[in-house]
């Protein structure tokens, strides 16, 4: 037991500080992008365009138009100038210039609708044929009106009226099997992926290297122990230290599932300690390697920000690229996060092609497992 | 100082062509403090590996307390204390965790544990730093420590490998001290080193290596008489003609003389009164003359003759 001691003297005396930091900027980054990106996909909001006019026309109606549409959009002015209108486009300090023509309000009357307006744009943006739209739709609404026979002023006022009516927008689950999706528990997972290799690299990882630093590890052989017994101990310590970072870890989680692991939440539990299992495989690899302090630092961010990079930690899998995808299926957090993201994220998934992540994910560490003892011995028969 | 604690026979270790040991021998009995000399390279560090069977090696036979020396002789290494060249202690430990560490490898019992550790801390003179962290401890502390850590399991041999490279002279004489008085409370002590000096201070017993073989072996004086030199008598003189150094060199006893215009050096191989005689020479001549010394061989006069060069550089 002595040397398992160690291990957790050496842990809390040289290493603490760095796990805390790890977990704190970890708790609140979780806390910034669970609740930060809850919103995310179920918000409306229309566009405003920056419109400026020039009303040849300066009728009633032609006003009117301007302060209609300029109750949800911004009016700009500008002067009446070829090359400062083009700058303005260009520079997009106006989306489009509209001219109403001289004799709008006649023609309008007259249902001669064909050249009321002169639009200038920069480009055919979906602002730009909103605008288009609108216009269209505003001329023929009039239209009807003075068809059904109000006079202009009236036909204005009505089809304003009735075109200022905002439609309700919801947002629809076509799914109907669908259950609540826990997006936070989903995102705090996710992000859990990154915690998980950064801290157990950068610590487990320093340890191991420092309890078989060579004179250490000299004078251990020297003694009474036998090395298998403090393989055994180290190892010990290691999967104890993995499974209370992960227990602080999902402790943490539970804020995020209301309290509560239930149903397939347990799957989640079950992703994110196979996982842990993972990332610690890839630690002990990389303490077969005789590598400073400083060294391990730098891996810890390589690996574990790469990764989440790679992987969809960070940005959504279905934004990244297919060549990027292709290449994170090389990496365990790949599979975690799909895993994750289907279990949290939908609820319609079949538990088998889980499982098969998870036997994915199993096997990434037993190779890393399986590569730890390749090297360790052929470093054991070198010397 | 009867029984054999330690017997080495024909080893032979081989780092591809190199032969880092040709077919060494060696025998160390109970209560000696046995001297490893040589140069660096000479394989004493690899002799002390095979022995703890660290390395692996290709040829001949190691015991220990009678027994076969192998791997996983763990009731032999029990009774071994190391104490390596590189202070191997962790930096997250302090003082007493170190040594309680160390001595918790080879005792179970926390009490008995408690109390062995408080004797190596009282042993060393570290009372005052038992909650130090090794990276606030001078290099004399910390070779203490590294001491304290290898012997606190009061073990029957203790193997020093170079123990004082790097300390400062008043750390290396309470190292030294501590070795003698630690046999003199039963251990069997093997200390390599490549100072003479210390080897001659401490050992009872000295081999002398070089190039993985030992070239001779014996007490300090055993050495010293299997060479020629038995008095190297120097004297600070100016103006001797050849015919004053011809009648130095034939005076009995004196086997070769060398004066190079400031300094007379003659060699004498046994004989008494060598330098009276020859200072009966120089007053004869009327020759006046400065500093007079003269010097006793050493290990290094020894390992001179025998391989036909220094020992070490002057450090």
């Amino acid at each position: 037991m002595q040397v398992f001691n160690v291990f957790f003297k050496v842990l809390w005396k040289g290493h603490r500080v760095p796990i805390i930091i790890y977990t704190v900027i970890f708790f609140v980054l979780a806390f910034m992008f669970a609740y930060m990106g809850n919103d995310s996909g179920q918000m409306f909001e229309q566009t405003e365009l920056d419109i400026c006019f020039f009303d040849e026309d300066n009728s009633a109606e032609s006003r009117s138009l301007i302060d209609f549409i300029g109750e949800n959009n911004n009016i700009v002015t500008l002067e009446n100038n070829d090359d400062i209108i083009i700058d303005a486009l260009y520079y997009e300090r106006a989306d489009c210039v509209i001219t109403i023509k001289k004799g709008y309000a006649e023609n309008l009357a007259s249902g001669n609708t064909d050249k009321l307006f002169e639009m200038r744009k920069m480009h055919n943006g979906y602002s730009e044929i909103l605008m288009d739209m609108f216009l269209e739709k505003y001329i023929s609404t009039v239209s009807a009106y003075i068809s059904a026979g109000e006079n202009l002023s009236g036909a204005v006022k009505n089809a304003e009226t009735a075109l200022s009516e905002k439609a309700e927008i919801n947002f629809a689950n076509f799914n109907e099997n669908d259950r609540p999706v826990n997006y936070t528990a989903m995102i705090y997972f996710r992000y859990l992926s990154y915690i998980l290799l950064a801290v157990l690299i950068n610590t487990l990882s320093d340890i191991i290297i420092e309890m078989n630093k060579k004179d250490l590890r000299f004078r251990t052989d020297c003694s009474g122990i036998k090395a298998s017994e403090y393989t055994f101990l180290i190892f010990a310590g290691s999967i104890v230290f993995v499974l209370l970072i992960w227990f602080i870890f999902m402790l943490v989680g539970m804020y995020f599932t209301d309290g509560i692991y239930s149903g397939k939440m347990w799957l989640a539990v079950l992703n994110s300690l196979i996982f842990a299992v993972a990332a610690a495989a890839i630690a002990i690899f990389i303490s077969c390697f005789s590598i400073g302090g400083n060294v391990i630092t730098f891996l810890t961010q390589i690996i574990s920000l790469g990764m989440s990079f790679l992987c969809g930690v960070f940005v959504d899998q279905s934004l990244l690229s297919e060549g990027v995808l292709k290449a994170a299926r090389f990496l365990p957090a790949y599979w975690y996060v799909k895993a994750n993201d289907i279990i949290l994220g939908s609820s319609a998934f079949e538990t088998s092609e889980i499982i098969s992540y998870l036997l994915i994910e199993c096997g990434f560490a037993a190779v890393f497992v399986v590569l730890t003892v390749l090297v360790r011995n052929y470093r054991r028969t070198a010397a | 100082m009867e029984n054999t604690v330690v017997k080495i026979s024909s080893l032979v270790k081989r780092y591809g062509d190199l032969v880092a040991l040709d077919h060494l021998d060696l025998e160390i009995k109970e209560g000696e403090i046995f001297g490893l000399l040589g140069p660096n390279g000479s394989g004493k560090t690899t002799t002390i590996n095979c022995l703890l069977s660290l390395l692996t090696f290709d040829k001949g036979e190691i015991e220990i307390f009678g027994k076969e020396m192998t791997p996983s002789s763990y009731d032999i290494k029990k009774q071994i204390g190391v104490i390596m060249q590189n202070v191997a202690v962790f930096e997250e430990l302090n003082v007493y965790e170190n040594i309680d560490y160390f001595c918790g490898l080879y005792i179970r019992d926390k009490a008995e544990r408690k109390r062995l550790v408080e004797e190596a801390i009282a042993f060393t003179g570290l009372e005052d730093f038992k909650k130090f962290s090794p990276k606030k401890l001078s290099g004399g502390l910390l070779r203490r420590l590294n001491i304290a850590c290898g012997i606190a399991h009061k073990p029957k041999l203790i193997i020093l490998d170079e123990p004082t490279v790097a300390v400062d002279p008043q750390s290396r004489n309470k190292i030294l001290e501590g070795i003698q008085e630690l046999n003199k409370n039963g251990a069997t002590i093997i200390y390599t080193s490549h100072y003479m000096e210390e080897v001659e201070q401490i050992c009872t017993r000295i081999a002398i290596m070089d190039k993985g073989k030992k070239i001779a072996e014996g007490t300090n004086d055993e050495l010293k008489r299997m060479i020629k030199n038995t008095e190297t008598i120097n004297i600070e003189v100016l103006g001797l003609d050849e015919k004053i150094t011809g009648e130095i060199s034939a005076l009995p006893h004196v086997y070769n003389s060398e004066y190079d215009g400031a300094k007379l050096t003659v060699y004498c191989s046994g004989g008494k009164h060598n330098l009276i005689r020859v200072l009966d020479v120089l007053q004869k001549n009327d020759i006046a003359f400065g500093r007079v010394y003269s010097e006793l061989p050493t290990l290094n006069d020894v390992f001179l003759e025998i391989t036909g060069k220094a020992l070490r550089d002057k450090e």
